[in-house]
């Protein structure tokens, strides 16, 4: 059961969903196309550490390859910023 | 009776001086630091060049903090360390732990943040963030003050942090749909595990256990050394949604199905839960500590990326910003001071090198 996501344009009808590694597309043949420039290139992402001898908490900035976890969603919301497109996921167990 | 919200404690009727006027007037910034922070600074000054260049970002990026922020900092930072990255586990952008903030200075060196497009990415100014967060685990922790245990749990429990609902059903029913509820519920369940964890005092009080038991008593992954260390005692569990919803994708659908009817459950009420209190970010989600550093950060740019998170952030606002208004409303609201709050004479002391003892 993979997590999904829709991407539509915002105000417009057209729209596609995304899941999976390697990622499947399905939807606008447009806007499919546009998006899949996106899923090639690892992303960045932010994280928590902790250190369980010392105790020092942190903030660490990370690199996610692609299929790792967080990585498609990483793509999809850096593709969103760029084409103007509204970002959703699709609920669990639905299509 | 409506609770009354307490002043903040870190709150005071003291205006902050600009770093601006300190440079405008000659005065390294570690006497700003010193002066209006009762911060000790150290730089270090291995590693590559441009540690100076490094510092005045980080003292510029304090500058920039809401009032709010810079109230934390000073109640409960006593020292910042810009360091070299050696000193730090791998991409470490900077930490915090018993009232010493720790910068790395060379953040070029970490892998993540070579590609200048990845600031962007990340959404924020980084330095400023990482500073919010840092000061985020202090108000969570810090034991001269910080924000009761109660309101910790809360801000969990907005947050969208849910048992797995085949090992805790109780949170996917009516319990689960207010956050007073929910966060009554993971309190209670908290004592059962504990008797000392008490809802009216802060992290890090004499009595309360550490923070690292609340992460066990609450997450189910922790490191693997901590699990072992909580096994005998259990724990809530919890994930954040983001985790959850992943880890639900992963069971094999009609397996999940069938197991969550034996509990009265539906796919449907699961997805209902986890979505009706959506994280703010995944980055929010990757532990407890994160979220009222992140809440606390989207209360202060409140159109960025809220939309899907309203009850977080009502929480956030009771819980991490009431206390400070109440303050402006008792007090005033604060306006930057016009000049140093110092005598003229101490300000010559320190041009003579007693700046030098403060760090410098």
């Amino acid at each position: 059961m993979d997590q999904r996501f829709r991407l539509k344009e915002s105000g417009g009808r057209r729209g596609a969903e995304a899941w999976g590694f390697p990622v499947q597309l399905e939807g606008d043949s447009d806007l499919c196309q546009r998006i899949s420039g996106y899923l090639h290139d690892p992303v960045p992402a932010l994280t928590q550490s902790l250190d369980p001898q010392t105790g020092e908490r942190g903030t660490r900035a990370i690199t996610l390859a692609p299929g790792d976890p967080g990585w498609l969603v990483g793509c999809l919301r850096r593709a969103a910023q760029e084409l103007g497109l509204h970002l959703t996921e699709v609920p669990l167990g639905g299509k | 009776m409506e609770e009354l919200v307490p002043f903040s404690p870190y709150r005071s009727d003291r205006q902050y001086a600009r770093l601006e006027t300190y440079r405008r007037l000659g005065l390294p910034d570690a006497t700003w630091a010193a002066e209006q922070f009762n911060l000790r600074v150290h730089v270090s000054t291995a590693g590559p060049e441009g540690a100076e260049r490094r510092a005045a970002e980080v003292w510029e990026a304090v500058e920039r903090l809401p009032l709010q922020v810079k109230d934390i900092v000073r109640g409960v930072i006593d020292e910042v360390r810009l360091d070299h990255e050696d000193s730090f586990p791998a991409e470490t952008l900077g930490t915090w732990r018993d009232a010493t903030m720790r910068i790395n200075r060379d953040w070029s060196l970490i892998p993540a943040l070579r590609n200048p497009g990845w600031h962007r990415d990340l959404g924020y100014d980084l330095l400023r963030a990482t500073l919010v967060h840092e000061a985020g685990h202090a108000l969570v922790e810090d034991p001269r003050g910080g924000i009761r245990l109660r309101d910790s749990v809360a801000l969990i429990a907005a947050s969208g942090w849910l048992p797995h609902p085949l090992v805790d059903p109780i949170p996917y029913g009516p319990v689960g749909r207010q956050v007073s509820t929910l966060s009554a519920y993971y309190l209670e369940r908290l004592r059962q595990l504990d008797p000392r964890w008490d809802g009216d005092l802060s992290l890090g009080s004499p009595g309360l256990p550490s923070a690292q038991q609340l992460d066990r008593d609450v997450m189910q992954e922790v490191s693997t050394f901590n699990r072992l260390r909580t096994k005998d005692r259990g724990s809530l569990a919890l994930q954040g949604s983001d985790q959850l919803l992943r880890r639900l994708r992963n069971d094999d659908p009609p397996h999940l199905t069938h197991e969550l009817a034996a509990r009265g459950l539906g796919l449907e009420d699961v997805d209902a839960a986890v979505r009706r209190r959506r994280g703010i970010s995944l980055y929010a989600e990757e532990s407890i500590s994160e979220t009222p550093a992140e809440i606390f950060r989207c209360i202060h740019a409140p159109f960025t990326r809220a939309e899907r998170s309203r009850p977080a952030l009502i929480e956030g606002e009771r819980v991490l910003v009431e206390p400070w208004r109440t303050a402006d409303r008792a007090i005033g609201a604060r306006r930057p001071a016009l000049a140093p709050e110092r005598p003229w004479e101490a300000l010559q002391l320190i041009r003579r090198g007693v700046g030098r003892e403060l760090g410098r």
